[in-house]
């Protein structure tokens, strides 16, 4: 393949539709996907634009590798500013949308401005052409989906929001194919352009084309070997998804119980892998996925881990079909379920409601998704809900986002993980529990706090390059980065190192860390909540800083570092 | 909980006399023993030489849960041999010297006192995939329904005991007496395909 990508600029406000080849540059320094979105983020506004201005693009980007049929590469991200902490944010999703992107000849799309009516657009054979949308307005996503494939045919795949989006929920999120862009409030950014749908045409076209196929083939094999080898990604997701974490992490009292206010969760096994295995009647994967981690109930896809946990656990439930049930809700109205629960979770403190209570949850939940009553504050996510109600110690958040469920005081480099997100309070930027739970590569002392900074900024950067090449996040349970340089480099014939390739992802994570500083944030920003916040946290955060090369007040990278990553333009 | 500690305590003894004898290389090999429905394994990556009480990982034998992503990379393997034999222990290591001989033949065949007496032979057994390989817990548990230790062609060995020393004990013996045979050579024909 060449290292050509294809981006297509949809203006809603003119309706007009530019094509435009990027340079083969732009490519080898941010590869695609999460890096490339921030990279071309600054050629379309400015890092201080309000996330809800019609100007304020988000992105579709596919990467190298997606449509390759290499190892857990069928995967594309959306890029925007976060209405919900204001910084830059990238979602990764699974499903089939940006394979069929790549079929249809379009390897990203960037959608500025706003459309005069609620509309969707429909792309076929490289052909875009907008269509009425207001029959869709109101309706829950099985019904648009539904509504879609009357249109436009079964062989489509879509991006779209939800009613909850509509109603200005913050975390509103974006569904495709049934996996989700989850994080951060896309779903509110799209909306904000009167766009309810970007639906594809199900292509079928050969893009297979890697630059060594021989070396591709060989380099797949030996990753397919490992995958297969690890019991991990060869039982473990397999036979239960990401629900096999929920056990484990509560017998290491890391599960954060009651708006973290506890570390454990009497009744875990309730709504444990091992007790939805019962209730799964399906396994789901994504394109090139071996593994099959999703899970589809009666009900539907889902839950994950983490829904489980901040539907479930964090909010004193254990009754595994309400939790379900909650899950489909969220599925139904487009919101993140991280966000959501941890929004109910602060609101029950702070009004001493009772947690574990699912009639009261649950009209919690009904009275959010709709932006009700009092769900209209929590609909504004935990941070702005807590200021509102002048608690905001209660919120457990950094940035604004909702924290994940790994209780950061008992996992030391998850904590600082958290507080160094450049998308706010998130697992997935470091996944330090590879190494601190999963002991991949080695297992690491979770309360060990000198010398975390190293591990944490050398996993932050290699799941940059990771992200952008655009591999799952999984794949890194079982081999490390030099298998996946070796096969991005079969696939487009670059001829990157392990140490290129980190430090591709080291540029993208200081031009994501200098797009947040111009949009105003600091270090007081990289701080966790008061009551998650532990002693060796400062001295870790001071590590952190000068391991990373930048100003130890600001935060801001220093010249020397810029300079090193080819971001000198930058200042 | 007490009976845990226990367990942990005679994996760490075990693991340390095994790597004391260069029977496996800093994070290499494993070992498990099976309590009723349960396995206790050893974590995946751990080091045998210096075994902690985290380091042992408490699974089922018929199911998996979710320490199964915790638990030691072979252990498909240990699973299988369980359900197929009536072992109650697994050992499995990598011994350099009954290794590199595993790669010379088909089996081996013990000529001193004790190998021959506790031993006799030793199956090498040849598959595509040797490591966490489902087809490796397909064949192995045959072999060890008659033999107390087998070898895996270029990777190691599964002994299998009622007690985790037992297990512990034919592989150290495998070894043992591999090595007298080499000594006997004085490196001469020892291995087909080399200047020794």
């Amino acid at each position: 393949m060449s290292l050509e990508y294809r981006l297509t600029h949809l203006n809603l406000t003119k309706k007009t539709v530019k094509n435009k080849k990027l340079d083969a540059s732009i490519i080898k320094q941010f590869l695609g996907g999460r890096g490339l979105g921030v990279r071309l983020y600054f050629e379309f506004a400015s890092p201080d634009i309000d996330p809800l201005d019609p100007e304020a693009p988000i992105f579709f980007l596919t990467g190298p590798l997606t449509g390759s049929t290499g190892p857990l590469t069928g995967r594309f991200h959306c890029v925007f500013k976060s209405p919900l902490t204001g910084t830059i944010f990238d979602s990764s999703c699974g499903g089939y949308g940006g394979v069929y992107f790549v079929k249809n000849g379009i390897d990203g799309i960037v959608i500025t401005g706003r459309l005069e009516s609620p509309s969707i657009i429909y792309i076929e054979d490289e052909k875009i052409s907008f269509h009425e949308g207001i029959y869709l307005k109101g309706k829950k996503i099985p019904e648009r989906i539904g509504k879609l494939k009357e249109k436009f045919g079964e062989d489509i795949s879509y991006i779209m929001c939800g009613p909850s989006a509509e109603r200005g929920v913050i975390f509103s999120n974006l569904s495709s194919d049934n996996r989700y862009f989850g994080r951060g409030g896309g779903g509110l950014v799209f909306n904000s352009k009167n766009l309810l749908a970007l639906v594809v045409k199900r292509r079928e076209k050969n893009i297979f084309n890697p630059f060594d196929k021989e070396r591709f083939n060989y380099v797949s094999d030996e990753i397919d070997k490992w995958i297969y080898a690890n019991p991990i990604t060869s039982q473990g997701l397999p036979e239960f998804g990401t629900s096999l974490l929920l056990n484990l992490i509560n017998e290491l009292k890391i599960l954060p119980h009651k708006n973290f206010q506890e570390i454990f969760f009497e009744e875990a096994d309730k709504i444990s892998g091992e007790s939805l295995k019962n209730k799964v009647i399906k396994k789901r994967a994504c394109i090139g996925c071996k593994i099959a981690c999703g899970r589809i109930t009666d009900k539907g896809e889902g839950p994950e881990y983490e829904t489980l946990w901040a539907l479930g656990a964090n909010l004193g439930i254990s009754d595994l079909d309400a939790v379900i049930e909650f899950n489909k809700l969220c599925a139904d109205y487009g919101v993140d379920t991280i966000s959501l629960g941890g929004s109910i979770a602060a609101f029950l403190e702070i009004n001493q409601i009772p947690f574990g209570d699912i009639k009261i949850v649950s009209e919690l939940i009904n009275k959010t998704l709709e932006a009700l009553d009092e769900g209209k504050d929590i609909s504004l996510g935990s941070r702005r809900l807590a200021e509102k109600l002048g608690r905001k110690e209660l919120s457990m958040t950094v940035k604004g986002l909702e924290l994940p469920a790994y209780h950061p005081k008992g996992i030391y480099g998850m904590a600082l993980s958290y507080g160094t997100s450049n998308r706010g309070g998130c697992h997935l930027r470091a996944y330090m529990l590879a190494p601190e739970v999963l002991g991949i590569p080695k297992l690491i002392n979770r309360k060990m706090s000198k010398g975390k900074a190293g591990i944490v900024i050398y996993l932050q950067n290699s799941h940059c390059a990771s992200d952008s090449s655009i591999f799952c996040r999984f794949l890194g349970l079982a081999v490390s980065d030099d298998y996946l340089s070796r096969l991005l480099n079969a696939y487009t014939g670059l001829d990157l190192s392990t140490v290129e390739f980190q430090k591709i992802g080291e540029r993208i994570y200081n031009l994501e860390r200098i797009f947040n500083i111009k949009a105003g944030f600091k270090r007081e920003d990289d701080y966790l909540p008061p009551r998650l916040y532990f002693d060796e946290y400062e001295d870790m955060l001071d590590e952190y800083y000068l391991a990373r090369g930048w100003d130890e007040k600001t935060g801001f990278p220093k010249q020397r570092k810029l300079k090193e990553l080819g971001l000198e333009w930058l200042v | 909980m007490a009976s845990i500690v226990k367990i942990w305590e005679e994996f760490a003894k075990i693991g340390k006399l095994g790597w004391q004898q260069g029977l496996f290389s800093s994070h290499g090999g494993n070992m498990s023993v099976k309590v009723g429905e349960k396995i206790y394994i050893t974590r995946r990556g751990s080091m045998l030489g210096s075994l902690s009480e985290e380091d042992i990982i408490e699974t089922l034998i018929d199911d998996i849960d979710s320490n199964i992503c915790l638990a030691s990379t072979e252990i498909v393997v240990h699973r299988a041999i369980y359900k197929k034999t009536s072992a109650l222990a697994v050992f499995h290591a990598h011994p350099p010297i009954a290794t590199a001989l595993s790669m010379e033949c088909e089996e081996i065949i013990l000529d001193d006192s004790e190998g021959n007496y506790i031993l006799k032979k030793v199956p090498v057994i040849a598959t595509k995939r040797s490591v966490g390989s489902r087809e490796v817990a397909d064949i192995i548990p045959k072999y060890l329904q008659e033999y107390k230790i087998v070898m895996l062609k270029g990777h190691g060995s599964f002994s299998t005991g009622l007690l985790l020393e037992e297990a512990f004990s034919y592989t150290s013996t495998l070894e043992h007496s591999c090595k007298i045979m080499f000594y006997r050579s004085k490196g001469k024909g020892f291995f087909k395909n080399s200047n020794w």
